[in-house]
């Protein structure tokens, strides 16, 4: 079932048809069911370049008469910088943390009998359905009593526990129930103790499951609006998605070209990452064996 | 020695943003840019000056009142802060904002700068629980350049003529769209939801309002069901009203007219067309606009009353709000007649304000409402969805939704 | 004996594992929540103290219509999304399963949405869906009287197709994934058994990546209940209702008109409803899931 000669040749996608008109038409193919993806993206792109004019005057126009100048104003006049580094950092920490604590606890749920497990087990199912609007004020209320509101920590904290934390520690657990009992009482004859078997057997034949839950949790976090808002009130502190409301006149009013242009500095480094790490990520998962 | 100071580093960056100093006033606004440039001066400023050390506490707009919500419920009320028209009816209801009725004997103060008819809304008998920062009436932007070419006169030329009123209003806006092809008049905002500013002048204006003078339903008056149809003939017959969902606006330069706030001005720095602005039309029941509101309030859950009332004094203040004038019209009388304060926007020359906002000002009204306002404004906008489609029975809609909102 | 003291070891080492994230859970997600449904029995406006109401929001909810036409939404909404996100994400999955060169861009053109933000993408919709915009004057040269997100009978299955179009790219990859680890020589063996490439892929490939589809399946029903930004932006829950789905009812009810208490009983009603579900889900996987433990 592992990774052996057979499923090393699974790896492969279906093979290239072999006529090249066929391989014509299966680009025409993609590139006309990929265009209604794509087109909002590269609209976004380009509006980027538009002055707030250009953007309402022509919106589907490809008169780029703002240049960069978005780009320059959207770092000179708001801590944009600022607000860039505080959403990287509530993502180097939050997700490393989700992806290590669902891992311990989805292997605990999968292959450890505990009492009160299985209550915990749908306490977790339920956590996944609880949206964040809801328990928001019992949550305030606990991190004003920490002294911690004002601060990156319950963000941090709310994405490692909250929902994705959840989502997480479910698919791990779906993932580690499918692995075969034989390796870990192999590794135990070889002298492991459970960490052992759990660091160096169950985590590296998790890497395909650790990448989905990485993703959700990277665009969970990157994505975060509500709890940023109601935590965050200096501009310095904001992370992105928030920051993105920030570019208004005096009395609120949106000003959509610097809107735009803050919105691709946000998006552009996750397609970026994904365009570079999809062939690991997509041929990982597979490479695993797993069956989920 | 770096593995000791990294996690400390990374703590205090979390915990306390690199910027530590324990605050003795929490000030909560949504402005933006300058405006809050401005506001952070000022606070720093009250700071040279009394020692007490003032924290602005931003928020956007569209999630404001929703966040001071939860600081309240959760006993983390800031003590001082901008409040948004639509919000106080609700706010004083809850005896969330503190009663400020002491500045009226207040002589350096002198709350007598301020009209009568902009403390209204903040005012419940004899007290009163806000201070307005911006009084600003709508008044009508137009595009002098696609007048010109649709070779009308100017709405300010028939304004002088004493001719400005709703009928030449419709014929401009079909005109320009027989003419120019550019949409004639826009009345509401871009977004549904925000359907008070505009519609509201064209509904008093014609008699009608959203509520009658004992606060029951008036949307489906003779007056009101006058101006919606106005609008549907300009919308559905005419075409030269854009639907609500359309996304022409001013800035764009394909729209002709446009009601907005005078600080709208800001947003036309870089047009590229010509545009001025003008008193709205007149309608049967006079020229009515329609005064858009803002405020200071004292938060009564708030830690430090007497201290946020003096910063609310500093705040709004002959001096100062002269400073904030530049972004928020003022509501007192001193300023808003000053000269400084006529010619501080270049765009808009001295008489052009003068006509189009200041003489305007008599006629003006705040949009009162009561606690159930927030209610009423959801259910509102749901039935503007329908009163704003080809062919809509906009009686019997309007009759419903009387019914609902006086049964709140 | 022996046997007996590894069950405690077990025991022990399970729940040590376990419990950095249940604590966490506990304090940040559970003890809130009960919190809620306690809140779900006062009369509070966030604004004003809370007063004790028994159940008299549970009673007001049997009468608000609003909150009865929510449910049929968000019963449409939910099942909308998961049948059409479920399909598309096949579907594309299945196409984007090919070695071609470039194919790495088509990839990332399909999942290009799931990174947009929220604001730049209701932007772009509201110009497109504008009454007079390209789709609808589009649909009105066809002779459709077109008004798709203001009128309340296309508004929410303009909606649906709007969501899907934006999250359908994760659920591609993941089932990208899965399609890669079915094993080609399994497919060959049936074709040459004479099988067509209809049933090679109705009886070997599903089959195969059914794990993935029953937990992909999972994951997108919870989070279409829960789906509540993009309809805020595009909609609001209009026009006049016909978006409003439960979670937007709650939000507007607690976060619009503060009447948190009332609020938190839509809440929990959406709780006990997605719980049940999800349970009800899970005891129809083995019937579901070809192959697991």
């Amino acid at each position: 079932m592992r990774t052996d000669a057979v499923s090393a040749g699974a790896r492969r996608a279906e093979r290239l048809p072999a006529r090249p008109a066929w391989t014509l038409l299966l680009y025409v193919l993609l590139a006309l069911v990929c265009l209604p993806f794509v087109l909002p993206i590269l609209w976004m792109f380009l509006s980027s370049l538009k002055s707030a004019q250009g953007i309402f005057g022509s919106p589907f126009g490809l008169n780029v008469d703002a240049g960069l100048k978005n780009f320059t104003q959207v770092f000179a006049g708001y801590p944009f910088a600022r607000q860039y580094l505080n959403s990287l950092l509530t993502l180097a920490i939050s997700v490393p943390v989700t992806m290590l604590l669902a891992a311990t606890a989805g292997y605990a749920f999968a292959r450890m009998r505990f009492p009160g497990r299985d209550v915990a087990f749908v306490m977790t199912l339920a956590a996944m359905m609880v949206p964040a609007e809801l328990v928001a004020i019992p949550q305030f209320i606990a991190f004003k009593n920490l002294h911690l509101t004002n601060t990156l920590v319950p963000i941090i904290l709310l994405q490692i526990f909250s929902a994705t934390g959840a989502l997480s520690v479910f698919l791990m657990r779906q993932h580690f129930i499918t692995l075969p009992r034989e390796l870990e009482e192999a590794g135990r004859i070889d002298g492991l103790g459970t960490l052992g078997v759990f660091r160096y057997i169950m985590l590296p034949l998790s890497r395909p499951v650790l990448a989905t839950v990485a993703i959700f949790a990277v665009l969970n976090s990157w994505n975060d609006y509500f709890n940023p808002l109601i935590y965050l009130n200096d501009e310095a502190k904001m992370t992105l998605p928030l920051a993105l409301q920030r570019f208004t006149d005096p009395l609120g009013g949106t000003y959509w070209n610097l809107t735009l242009a803050a919105s691709v500095l946000v998006a552009l480094p996750v397609l970026l990452a994904f365009l570079m790490a999809q062939r690991t990520f997509i041929e990982s998962l597979a490479a695993s064996g797993t069956k989920g | 020695m770096r593995h000791r100071t990294l996690p400390a580093a990374l703590t205090s960056f979390l915990i306390l943003g690199g910027s530590a100093g324990a605050a003795d006033l929490r000030f909560s606004t949504w402005a933006g840019g300058d405006g809050l440039a401005l506001l952070q001066q000022l606070a720093q400023e009250y700071g040279a000056k009394t020692g007490t050390n003032v924290k602005v506490e931003v928020t956007p707009f569209a999630d404001y009142s929703r966040k001071l919500a939860v600081q309240i419920a959760s006993g983390d009320a800031p003590d001082i802060g901008w409040v948004a028209e639509r919000d106080v009816p609700t706010f004083i209801a809850s005896n969330n904002l503190a009663n400020l009725s002491a500045l009226g004997k207040d002589a350096s103060f002198n709350l007598n700068d301020f009209a009568t008819s902009s403390l209204a809304l903040w005012k419940r008998g004899a007290n009163l629980y806000g201070i307005p920062f911006s009084n600003s009436p709508l008044v009508l932007f137009y595009n002098k350049d696609l007048f010109k070419q649709a070779g009308l006169a100017d709405p300010t030329v028939q304004y002088a003529k004493g001719q400005w009123n709703y009928t030449n209003f419709q014929k401009a806006a079909l005109a320009i769209k027989q003419k120019t092809g550019s949409s004639g008049a826009r009345v509401m905002r871009l977004d549904p939801k925000a359907w008070a500013g505009g519609l509201l002048a064209v509904l008093w204006s014609s008699g009608g309002g959203v509520y009658d003078k004992n606060m029951k339903c008036n949307l489906n008056s003779a007056g009101s069901l006058q101006a919606f149809g106005l609008m549907q003939n300009m919308m559905f017959k005419d075409q030269s009203m854009p639907r609500p969902g359309d996304q022409t606006s001013f800035d764009g330069g394909k729209l002709g007219m446009y009601f907005d706030n005078i600080s709208y001005a800001g947003q036309l720095k870089d047009a590229g067309f010509k545009w001025g602005v003008a008193p709205l039309p007149k309608g049967s029941a006079g020229r009515v606009t329609q005064l858009g509101q803002a405020g200071y309030a004292v938060f009564s859950k708030g830690k430090n009353q007497a201290e946020a009332v003096n910063f609310l004094k500093f705040l709004a203040s002959k001096e100062n709000m002269a400073r904030t004038a530049k972004f928020f019209p003022p509501p007192r009388q001193s300023v808003l007649k000053s000269s400084a304060y006529l010619n501080a926007n270049p765009a808009v020359p001295a008489s052009a304000l003068k006509t189009a906002l200041i003489s305007q000002l008599g006629q003006a009204r705040v949009l009162q409402t009561d606690t159930n306002w927030l209610k009423a404004n959801d259910l509102i906008t749901g039935s503007l969805d329908q009163v704003f489609q080809p062919g809509a029975n906009t009686k019997a809609i309007l009759d419903r939704t009387c019914q609902t909102v006086d049964g709140l | 004996m022996a046997s007996h003291l590894l069950a405690r070891r077990e025991a022990r080492e399970g729940f040590l594992f376990a419990l950095p994230y249940l604590l966490g859970m506990l304090v940040f997600v559970l003890l809130p929540l009960v919190a809620v449904l306690g809140m779900s029995l006062t009369g509070w406006s966030l604004l004003d103290a809370p007063t004790f109401k028994g159940f008299a929001n549970y009673a007001k909810l049997a009468r608000d219509l609003e909150f009865r036409g929510s449910l049929g939404v968000t019963a449409i909404f939910t099942v909308g999304i998961v049948a059409l996100n479920l399909t598309v994400a096949l579907l594309l999955a299945s196409l984007l399963n090919v070695r071609l060169a470039g194919i790495a861009a088509f990839r990332s053109m399909v999942f290009s949405p799931v990174v947009m933000p929220i604001v730049a993408w209701s932007l772009i919709w509201k110009f497109l869906l504008q009454p007079q915009g390209p789709l609808n004057t589009g649909l009105q040269h066809l002779g459709l009287d077109a008004n798709l997100l203001l009128n309340p009978k296309t508004a929410l299955g303009t909606l649906i197709v709007i969501e899907v179009l934006k999250a359908v790219g994760l659920n591609t990859v993941i089932f990208l994934s899965a399609l890669q680890g079915v094993p080609p020589e399994q497919r060959e063996a049936a074709r040459l058994d004479g099988a067509s490439p209809w049933q090679v892929y109705r009886h070997i490939t599903l089959p195969m990546i059914s794990p993935t589809l029953f937990l992909v399946f999972l994951v997108t029903v919870i989070g279409a209940l829960k789906v509540f930004t993009p309809i805020w932006v595009l909609t609001g829950g209009g026009p006049a209702g016909a978006t409003t789905t439960l979670i937007v009812a709650m939000f507007k009810q607690g976060f619009t008109f503060f009447e948190f208490g009332y609020a938190s009983a839509i809440a929990a009603v959406l709780f006990f409803a997605v719980l049940l579900l999800t349970l009800l889900q899970w005891r129809l996987r083995k019937a579901l899931v070809f192959y697991e433990d």
